[in-house]
């Protein structure tokens, strides 16, 4: 049976505000979106959003949290599939394709794990990313490359190649949004580094400050940080800006902590000219603060206590 | 004697359909065609995981078609007008994918759902297979074909879907779900795909990239109108996984050498007011062969398929391929009497079949004589300006005041050569080009009499005072001799290329041969690279006169 991680705050946010976001994606660049994304064999994401959507390409392991094997069934994507024919049939979306593996191995290997071993190439920009890294996984997956050697391939990696085939394609359209869902656990290549020495002072201010709080919130606020850093350097590296939305801090299927971000990117000029400019500091990001679901609706997360760190800091 | 739906088996339509379609594009194809014969001008085939979707804007089908289309071998469909008329194409999925489902829609009609299981029918039929292997089952309770089609093939009624499940104003779709990943290679691959329903669709020209395209086109519609016959070509859109393409026939400029096809011919092809069809062809633009074999020379094509390939099609161009494969080029048969046999590789036998293949040795003539042209104008075109650029270099190198015997003989050996290829090509130029031959050969004319006035004068001079150039003045008589004989005076560097002007078609292995003859007998009777000439020329003469003796 294939594993869906749906929950009643994941489709709310869907709902609340990723659909808003989208509406206003898909009026701004005047023509439906092309989606990239991990939908789970009901696509429940992709049936949410559909109305902007024109173009999807989805990523479906076989066996989560399994690496991948040629022996696993495949029914997962087969499933996914049959669903996506439906929409298609249906007139929902125009097109579609389904890659078969984790994104981060499909991408790092530059195919996936079907058995014609199908090729992952993109030819316009993608304009929803929808990376759902939830749940279980906060470890790197491993995967046999074509070499016959185990790899280890993290997430953010996934992130980087992707952003490098967004900046490869030539194209007019320059908005794109990413909507990235990690586990509160999350334990990136370089979370540790992060913590043991932060590129700025700023930032050793904030963690040190942030001893005040529990371990757990202490966590979220400095995977905050990470994911703001790291992405943020992926597309300065790629020419493009971008632009991070508050963060919403929710329980996910099996009660697990989830942090969602939203990304909007910008190209900043064409490609292969350099870095691109930052618009948004850090400082202002980290004390923007996070939001939590209540009662069906977005509500302030943060206490006094957190309210007073992000005031304190100001000053320093 | 009479027969009852027991008598025959479920297991014929695994049978037929394995020997029918062996490549799982033969799907695909039988899928499209269906499309093109319901009149569809957009046809798109989208080629994912597990699943081939072929879909086209054609006239949809109503129930009672619909119901008609699950028949075996009976058909509705013209076989005059129809690619499909054999009635099993919709079968032709049975061995590749697990669901055969096609949603259709007549225009103000409501859309209508087939669905064939051939998962469950091919498991039944193997576990009775198997049974029957170990005597389990005897052959009277193995299911009949009646049975496993009703049993695995369900249809909607007319009202049973609402528009929203297919909401197009009307077309076809068809889904092929679950697909054997053994059988999957040749329609994942977009390269194996696309090549194969090239050579069976009919498909427009490339008008971007080649720029005939369009023109072609349009002068075949036009003599097919004249004739009233159909030509009638359809778009089709190929995604395979990420890769997504619309496909033309195969042929751009970039088919040709420097990218430049010459401009199309076209020949009607009629056997006694019969109007069998019409054959285009582009020649390349210079005297080679078009470089990709695949494409080189004619194919024959009706409805799209390729009907018969070109290995076959040159017997119809003569002994040789010569000029064949200079061509790139289709012959298109439109006439309804002349059908596709049911492997799609050559027409059934008839009458009109046989002088149909009379009237392409006429075509083959006519497209040789072409190209024969061409290649004679290309290659006096070649020549003429070969021989204006080496008089213009004699003329600059040219002193008036040389004193030299040798080097004016030479001079005069050359004019020769350009006067004797001037007067070969020049009425095998294109007429604007002949003009310049007549004023060169003029030229040529007045500088050879103005040498030969020098040598005459040196010759007489030297004549009283020394016997030491007789063998310059030996060489101008003889030059003179083989002039006023009118034989032409050709420097040949070896026996080969003599034969080779004379004419004579020589093997490789007797050219090894003629080399060594070359270099152990005539070569060692000349005492220098002039003398070698004469030699060569005099045999040259011995053997023209023995072939007319």
């Amino acid at each position: 049976m294939a594993t869906s991680f749906n929950s009643p705050s994941k489709q709310f946010i869907r709902i609340n505000w990723g659909k808003p976001l989208l509406a206003f994606l898909n009026q701004r660049l005047r023509k439906r979106l092309f989606y990239l994304g991990l939908p789970s064999p009901d696509a429940e994401d992709i049936e949410t959003w559909m109305e902007h959507l024109e173009r999807i390409y989805a990523f479906q392991c076989r066996q989560y949290p399994l690496p991948s094997d040629d022996t696993q069934p495949r029914d997962a994507i087969l499933q996914l599939e049959a669903k996506l024919l439906t929409l298609e049939r249906t007139r929902q979306i125009n097109t579609f394709d389904v890659f078969d593996g984790y994104i981060e191995e499909v991408l790092l290997k530059g195919k996936d794990n079907s058995p014609n071993q199908k090729t992952y190439s993109q030819n316009e920009i993608v304009t929803v990313y929808n990376l759902d890294f939830c749940n279980q996984i906060t470890e790197p997956i491993k995967f046999i490359d074509e070499n016959g050697n185990e790899v280890e391939a993290f997430k953010m990696e996934a992130i980087k190649k992707l952003i490098e085939f967004q900046n490869n394609v030539a194209s007019n359209s320059s908005k794109f949004i990413l909507f990235l869902t990690i586990h509160a656990s999350y334990r990136g290549e370089t979370l540790l580094d992060f913590i043991n020495d932060p590129p700025t002072n700023y930032l050793s201010n904030y963690f040190f400050e942030l001893n005040k709080l529990t371990h757990a919130e202490k966590k979220i606020r400095i995977l905050k940080a990470f994911v703001f850093e790291s992405i943020n350097e992926v597309y300065r590296n790629f020419g493009f800006c971008s632009e991070f939305l508050p963060v919403i801090v929710y329980f996910g299927d099996g009660n697990h902590k989830l942090l969602h971000f939203t990304v909007i990117g910008t190209r900043y000029h064409s490609k292969n000219v350099g870095k691109a400019a930052t618009f948004q500091r850090i400082e202002n990001f980290v004390s923007r603060k996070l939001i939590k679901i209540e009662s069906d609706e977005f509500q302030n997360l943060d206490s006094n206590l957190v309210n007073t760190i992000y005031k304190s800091l100001v000053l320093i | 004697m009479k027969l009852n739906k027991f008598d025959i088996g479920g297991e014929i339509i695994s049978i037929l359909t394995k020997g029918m379609y062996p490549d799982p594009r033969d799907a695909v194809r039988e899928y499209i065609q269906n499309a093109v014969d319901a009149k569809a001008k957009e046809i798109s085939v989208k080629v994912r995981q597990s699943s081939v979707i072929v879909e086209d804007d054609g006239s949809g089908m109503d129930y009672e078609t619909l119901r008609k289309a699950v028949r075996i071998g009976i058909s509705d469909k013209n076989p005059k007008k129809n690619v499909g008329f054999m009635g099993i194409g919709i079968y032709s999925s049975f061995h590749l994918c697990d669901t055969l489902t096609i949603y259709t829609r007549k225009k103000t009609k409501l859309p209508l759902r087939l669905e064939m299981n051939f998962k469950a029918m091919r498991g039944l039929l193997n576990e009775q297979k198997e049974l029957r292997l170990k005597n389990k089952i005897s052959s009277d309770k193995l299911i009949d074909l009646q049975t496993l089609l009703e049993n695995h093939i369900s249809l909607t009624n007319e009202h049973e879907l609402t528009l929203d499940e297919f909401p197009v104003e009307e077309g076809t779709r068809v889904e092929l779900v679950g697909l054997d990943p053994i059988l999957d290679d040749e329609l994942s691959d977009f390269n194996k795909l696309a090549s194969y329903l090239r050579d069976v669709i009919p498909l427009h020209f490339e008008k971007k990239n080649f720029m005939w395209g369009d023109i072609i086109e349009k002068k075949i519609n036009q003599i097919c109108r004249e004739h009233n016959a159909i030509f009638e070509l359809v778009n089709v859109k190929l995604q395979v996984n990420t890769k997504t393409e619309v496909l033309y026939r195969p042929y751009y400029n970039s088919s040709f050498s420097e990218n430049a096809p010459q401009e199309p011919i076209f020949k009607e092809i009629k056997k006694d007011k019969v109007f069998l069809g019409v054959a285009w062809g582009c020649l390349n633009p210079t005297r080679d062969k078009i470089e990709d074999r695949d494409l080189r020379g004619f194919i024959i094509k009706k409805q799209g398929f390729s009907i018969v390939k070109r290995e076959k099609v040159v017997q119809s161009f003569g002994k040789s391929s010569t000029h064949f494969d200079r061509y790139i080029g289709e012959i298109i048969v439109v006439n309804n009497e002349i059908l596709p046999n049911a492997a799609r590789n050559d027409f059934e036998y008839s009458n009109l079949r046989t002088i149909l293949y009379g009237a392409l040795t006429e075509v083959g003539t006519f497209y040789n004589q072409a190209s024969n042209k061409f290649q004679e104008e290309n290659k006096a075109e070649s020549q003429l300006e070969e021989s204006i650029f080496e008089f213009k270099s004699m003329l600059a190198e040219f002193n008036p005041n040389e004193e030299n015997p040798e080097k004016l003989i030479a001079l005069i050996i050359k004019l020769k050569e350009i006067q004797n290829i001037l007067t070969k090509k020049t009425k095998r130029l294109p007429k604007d080009k002949q003009a310049d031959a007549n004023s060169l050969k003029i030229q040529v004319k007045e500088l050879e009499k103005t040498i030969q006035s020098k040598i005459n004068v040196i010759a007489e001079t030297k004549k009283n005072k020394t016997s030491h150039t007789k063998s310059q003045v030996n060489i101008a008589s003889k030059l003179k001799e083989i002039s006023s004989k009118g034989h032409s005076f050709k420097k040949y560097e070896n026996l080969v290329a003599l034969f080779d002007d004379l004419d004579f078609s020589i093997e490789d292995r007797f050219k090894n041969v003629l080399f060594i003859i070359d270099e152990k007998f005539i070569q060692a009777l000349s005492k220098n690279k002039e003398e070698y000439y004469f030699l060569m020329n005099e045999l040259k003469h011995e053997i023209l006169n023995q072939e007319l003796d």
